[in-house]
């Protein structure tokens, strides 16, 4: 440990620089911070014992919420030399400091980030060389599975005829959200950046917190997740974090007609009517596809995993693991109709709710666990069971289909 | 030597038709083809099971307020049983007994609670199962009813007699106990009233001059805990911050006492006031009903 074992070396009057050297955090990450604090009384008794100590105990608070030096002058931090998601957690728990060599420039940073979709705009994208639109585009297609354009049919109204709307095309995650990359957010600082957030909702963000009161999901420990939960979906997180999150990447949440599209992959058949998938799959439920009740670990699993489940446009388990949450407000089942001229459903305690889809690991019923199914939660529940994954309309995407420089310089003449 | 003699079959018929037939819950006697036991409600086919195995069955009690959850709590715990998802599975003995599950798991299918059990006992739904438990080569023989809340209310407040009831306190091997967290987050005591009203009836039950109940298994059964995760985290904890009468007389006169919570459906209220199932996601249904069939004496 740093302090202790050479304790003249970073003086009291210094405590600013040492926060900002990597090799003083490296060894914050390994000693407790009670270690930490008889340290820096060893330090100098002489000069300013209380007021050090209480900034070098904000700066280990600091620390442990959000699990990096906090941003030095110069840009923000590195990653790992080739490695884009280099943040898997340590043995301990907590996700290990990163690399603190100076990040190349702001857009790789947001690549490694996973925010390409803010770097594909075309308003964005005409500003970077070549390469980086390459760089974005590959991970766009990578990441983000493309829903064509078409009807959709919603299911059949209270009225009894069905509803089709059509959809744009729109670009879906092939995976939901998962802890690291949602970590990133977390350690952005995302809970910290009002514009992110619903406004009505800005009052309501000390009340995000993990289980030792650090901004994050409800089920992390001292703003991480477990290790060994890493790729798995992210939950314990309110509509409005999701929302939050997607925003941060520069995507959106899906509406329920969009989810619906990318999992019945819907053919029009003629005469006005479509041929729509009761599972990703096809038509008959095998839970060999899915992380359903009876079928899985009773848990979470991995996002990659259940290959065999994969929709038509190459999602993941977007039936199974974890239900997801929906842009759309959540409409009441059958069987409860809504009085004439009364306010948009709402539970009980006047919080509305917003539309869940795809069922989780512990959903019982097969029927309740296919495409067309959905239901619903109060928009600030942060359950174990509910994850997310984001969407993009393809409209917002610049060069859509070019995937090389040869094809972007290209759509450029 | 008894010389043969040659009876026409309808006599034979007519002695059977004279032996009365005992229920095997209130000990009523019925005539030989009585669909229902005129005492309790209680199907007879349950009687003519309960006589033809070797291991006498145990009923177990289900207690709790109207609207607590014990239908679809019993209902779910038979689908569980019945698909062996844990250590424990149960075989349905009759028809009668697949009644109950076969209602509730329609309903919950389909997005709706099962209709409230009527007050009326020959309308109950009576369970009679074959249950075996991992650790136990032999089968145990398990009745289970699913009475009226209100008609539990009536007998503990001594407004109505109702033999099922006063047979279940009397005859059970075990009670399952359950108490609506929702009301209790609500701030609401009446469970907590109604579950120490139960068991202080039970206790107060005497068998051979001796305080009956004393040594059987009790399972204080939290129902709809999914709107508080922390009662999932330690229902004794929670029993003890929330409902600390219960769980001071549970220690006072049980020596068995188990605390439990469950979750079957997330629900919430529609804008009609009633409450409507938006998923099924069974938590925890067979670990209060294991513990108790573990620890029932054969």
């Amino acid at each position: 440990m740093l302090l202790l074992s050479r304790p003249r070396i970073v003086c009291v009057h210094r405590v600013k620089s040492a926060l900002r050297n990597p090799v003083f955090w490296s060894g914050i990450a390994t000693a407790s911070a009670a270690i930490l604090l008889v340290g820096a009384w060893f330090v100098d008794l002489r000069v300013g014992v209380g007021t050090s100590l209480a900034l070098m105990f904000w700066a280990i608070r600091r620390h442990r919420a959000f699990g990096s030096v906090p941003e030095p002058v110069g840009g923000p931090v590195a990653p790992a030399a080739g490695d884009a998601g280099s943040d898997a957690p340590d043995g301990n728990g907590l996700v290990p400091l990163r690399d603190t060599t100076i990040e190349s420039s702001l857009p790789q940073s947001m690549l490694r980030q996973q925010r390409y979709a803010l770097l594909v705009r075309a308003k964005i994208a005409e500003t970077l060389d070549g390469d980086l639109q390459t760089q974005a585009h590959r991970l766009l297609w990578d990441r983000m599975g493309l829903v064509p354009e078409g009807l959709v049919d919603l299911g059949t109204a209270a009225g009894g005829e069905s509803s089709q709307v059509w959809l744009d095309p729109v670009l879906i995650d092939r995976h939901c959200v998962t802890n690291k990359e949602y970590f990133e957010f977390v350690l952005a600082g995302g809970y910290q950046q009002p514009a992110l957030w619903d406004d009505d909702i800005v009052s309501g963000l000390l009340d995000f917190v993990d289980t030792t009161g650090a901004p994050g999901p409800r089920f992390w420990a001292d703003g991480a997740y477990r290790p060994e939960l890493a790729n798995h979906p992210v939950v314990g997180i309110s509509w409005y974090e999701a929302a939050a999150y997607a925003r941060w990447v520069g995507k959106r949440l899906p509406c329920d007609a969009e989810w619906l599209k990318a999992a019945s992959w819907p053919i029009a058949t003629g005469g006005g009517t479509l041929a729509q998938r009761r599972y990703p799959w096809g038509n008959t439920m095998d839970r060999t596809r899915a992380n359903l009740w009876g079928s899985g670990p009773k848990t979470t699993v991995p996002v990659g995993e259940y290959a065999n489940g994969v929709s038509v446009g190459g999602l993941y388990q977007l039936v199974g693991n974890v239900w997801e949450w929906a842009a759309t407000p959540f409409q009441l089942p059958r069987g409860e109709t809504v009085p004439a001229g009364a306010a948009a459903p709402v539970a009980s305690g006047e919080v509305p709710m917003k539309s869940i889809r795809g069922g989780a690991f512990d959903t019982y019923f097969d029927a309740q666990a296919t495409c067309q199914f959905k239901s619903g939660e109060q928009v600030l529940a942060r359950k174990h069971n509910i994850g997310f994954r984001c969407a993009l309309s393809a409209c917002d995407v610049a060069n859509l289909f070019c995937q090389s420089e040869d094809d972007l310089e290209e759509a450029m003449i | 030597m008894t010389p043969l003699v040659t009876l026409p079959l309808e006599s034979y018929q007519l002695a059977k038709y004279a032996e009365p037939l005992v229920c095997f819950v209130c000990r009523f006697e019925n005539s030989f083809d009585a669909e229902t036991c005129r005492g309790c409600g209680a199907p007879t086919a349950l009687t003519h099971q309960a006589t033809s195995p070797k291991r006498a069955p145990q009923m177990i009690a289900v207690i709790g307020p109207p609207g607590c959850g014990k239908t679809v709590y019993l209902g779910m715990l038979l689908d569980l049983l019945a698909r062996r998802t844990t250590g424990v599975r149960a075989l349905a003995r009759g028809a009668f007994s697949v009644t109950l599950q076969q209602e509730t798991v329609e309903a919950l299918a389909s997005c709706r609670f099962p209709e409230r059990t009527e007050n009326t006992p020959s309308r109950w739904n009576w369970v009679h199962c074959q249950v075996h438990l991992n650790r136990r080569r032999c089968p145990r023989e398990i009745i289970v009813a699913d009475p009226s809340g209100d008609a539990i209310l009536g007998h503990l407040e001594g407004q109505g007699h109702h033999p099922a009831v006063s047979a279940l306190f009397a005859r059970a091997a075990a009670a399952l106990v359950l108490v609506d967290v929702s009301e209790v987050e609500a701030g609401g005591s009446d469970g907590e009233y109604f579950a120490v009203k139960a068991l202080s009836s039970l206790d107060e039950l005497e068998r051979k001059g001796r305080r009956a109940w004393r040594r059987r298994p009790v399972a204080v059964v939290f129902t709809k805990a999914d709107v508080c995760e922390t009662c999932f985290d330690d229902p004794r904890e929670y029993a003890e911050l929330h409902c600390s009468s219960l769980v001071q007389f549970c220690h006072q006169r049980f020596s068995k006492v188990g605390f439990f919570a469950t979750s079957v459906a997330r629900s919430d209220t529609g804008p009609l006031g009633s409450q409507v199932p938006l998923r099924v996601e069974p938590r925890a249904i067979v670990d209060p009903f294991e513990w108790l069939i573990a620890r029932t004496a054969c």
